[in-house]
């Protein structure tokens, strides 16, 4: 049920944004979800406990990637758009390992969170092409993503 | 494929009145200011005292303003790159004495068409023009545009038998660079490439009519702008190059140094250069936790073994890269472009999702020979598989993970 309900979701979403699939629409939802991964870095610096900041790092991160992960499910998707989502899957996972100390990663101290959500929101920031896949799979991630969030 | 002139436009400077004892003193100084500062239209075609000012610096700014360019402060206030660095380049022009700048300020209008903005500045004499024009698609007008624009107010070309004194940069700021040519109408249109970015340089260089590099220096601040392909392209028009062979944070390679690129000549051109790039180094350090790959590439010493690099990093791949040979193009692609026509290059045809690596990780990779001439300022990132690294070797490599497969 759950399935159908987000499968439904998405097909919705694919109609909304047919005539959204421009590049420049697509910069403005990248921009969004810069600006969602900015408040979460200044609420984290908000935040004195260590154990909350992690915890809310921790739960954005899990969204994230259940976004990915629902995104790179649909069959509809070219097996490029998949690797590609797998790529930038793999980039999020790191982060949660880090953060946690798993998969042979060390464990961020506490003392670094902040530094870390810098990092994460810079590591998005940079001057590269955002994705190698097509510009409708890049919008349905962001706008998931956003929608979770 | 047209380009719509909409408007030339040239402001006028106000110069500010200096204050005298003699009033009468301040308005006829005043006044003489005013006529000799005031840019006009009639002062540029003409050749007036103006075009006569001792300018030795001329800087080219190619701010592509495609894709995302938000980023955020320590504070978290939004910053955005493009318009970061457009402020910058209007800062050098202010400030930069005997130089002119020109910034061609790129935008995009829709899946097709593009926005471009041309702005000429000059220093000491306070003077500044703006062109507007839509771009529909393709490349090749653009280019032959600006490069119109560039021949017509630079001083360069208006002071017969100086060009010997004459020092020239170019700066490009912007996403990672696609490959090759524009898909055109074929796909999405990227504002700026690969090929856009060598043509410009050879057609400019070209016209310089200089024996040697026709630029002192290039920058391109862009992420992956330190492959063997992009650096092949570029490296016959430029005597330094600074890249990023890494991903770059939109904070960009700051151009600050060149408020005072008069120090140049007491410096030298490398020392200059190498003080720019540190500068932009640390700069970026301070800012960010992410990695920072800031790479000097001396022409004359990378020239000889960039063909052995580049078939390293991409055997058996057509375009930028696969060994080849860092020869200047057809001239021919500078003139105004045909219906449909692009500029030469080929297009890369790899298929799948693009992996970067350092190409020292290439067992073929020889340390001894391909990293001459390369001096590399590399701050690992702070977090991530990479934080213990320690050197890169200047040269990003590329790999595609073919879908197919």
């Amino acid at each position: 049920m759950c399935k159908v309900k987000i499968l439904c979701i998405i097909l919705l979403l694919f109609v909304a944004v047919q005539p959204l699939m421009a590049m420049d629409n697509s910069s403005r939802l990248e921009d969004q979800f810069k600006e969602y991964m900015n408040e979460i870095r200044m609420k984290v610096k908000e935040i004195d406990d260590p154990v909350e900041k992690r915890a809310m790092l921790n739960m954005t991160l899990k969204k994230i990637l259940k976004a990915l992960d629902t995104v790179s499910a649909l069959e509809s998707l070219s097996e490029k758009d998949k690797k590609a989502i797998a790529s930038v899957r793999s980039g999020f996972q790191d982060k949660y390992s880090e953060l946690n100390g798993l998969n042979g990663f060390e464990k961020v101290a506490d003392t670094d969170l902040n530094s870390f959500a810098d990092y994460i929101l810079q590591d998005l920031e940079q001057a590269r092409r955002m994705v190698s896949m097509s510009i409708a799979a890049f919008i349905i991630i962001i706008l998931l993503i956003i929608l979770i969030l | 494929m047209t380009v719509e002139k909409k408007r030339f436009l040239f402001s006028c400077t106000r110069a500010k009145p200096f204050v005298f004892a003699a009033p009468a003193a301040a308005v006829i100084l005043f006044s003489f200011l005013f006529l000799f500062s005031c840019e006009t239209q009639s002062a540029l075609k003409a050749g007036t005292p103006s075009t006569q000012g001792r300018t030795r610096y001329s800087i080219i700014y190619v701010i592509n303003g495609e894709g995302s360019n938000l980023y955020h402060d320590e504070e978290g206030r939004p910053l955005f790159a493009d318009v970061q660095m457009l402020d910058q380049a209007k800062e050098i022009a202010r400030e930069a004495s005997e130089t002119e700048v020109f910034i061609f300020y790129l935008k995009p209008a829709g899946l097709h068409q593009a926005r471009v903005k041309l702005y000429y500045y000059r220093n000491p004499i306070s003077k500044k023009s703006v062109m507007r024009y839509t771009l529909h698609s393709g490349r090749s007008e653009e280019i032959s545009s600006w490069l119109e624009f560039y021949k017509k107010h630079s001083l360069r070309f208006q002071e017969p038998g100086v060009n010997s004194r004459w020092r020239s940069f170019f700066f490009y700021f912007g996403h990672e660079l696609q490959e090759g040519k524009n898909p055109g109408s074929q796909g999405p249109m990227h504002l700026f490439t690969t090929d856009d970015l060598a043509d410009a340089l050879s057609c400019l260089s070209a016209d310089f009519g200089v024996d040697e590099y026709g630029f002192d220096l290039v920058i391109v601040s862009a992420c992956y702008s330190g492959t063997p392909g992009i650096i092949g392209r570029i490296i016959p028009y430029a005597r330094y190059i600074i890249a990023s062979p890494e991903p770059l944070h939109l904070s960009h390679i700051s151009t600050e140094p060149f408020k005072n690129v008069g120090e140049i000549e007491k410096k030298g051109t490398f020392q200059f250069v190498m003080g720019a790039a540190r500068y932009a180094f640390e700069r970026l350090t301070h800012m960010t936790n992410t990695a920072v790959t800031v790479a000097v590439y001396d022409s004359a010493r990378v020239i000889p073994y960039i063909a052995t690099v580049e078939a390293l990093c991409m055997p058996g791949k057509r375009g930028n890269y696969g060994g080849m040979p860092p020869e200047k193009i057809d001239q021919s692609a500078c003139g105004p472009g045909e219906e449909g026509k692009n500029f030469t290059g080929a297009t890369i045809e790899a298929s799948g999702v693009p992996e970067y690596y350092d190409c020292a990780e290439n067992p073929g990779f020889r340390e001894d020979v391909m990293e001459k001439g390369v001096t590399v300022f590399y701050r690992p990132p702070l977090f991530g598989r990479e934080r213990g690294k320690t050197e890169h070797s200047g040269w990003e490599c590329i790999r595609f993970n073919d879908a197919s497969n």
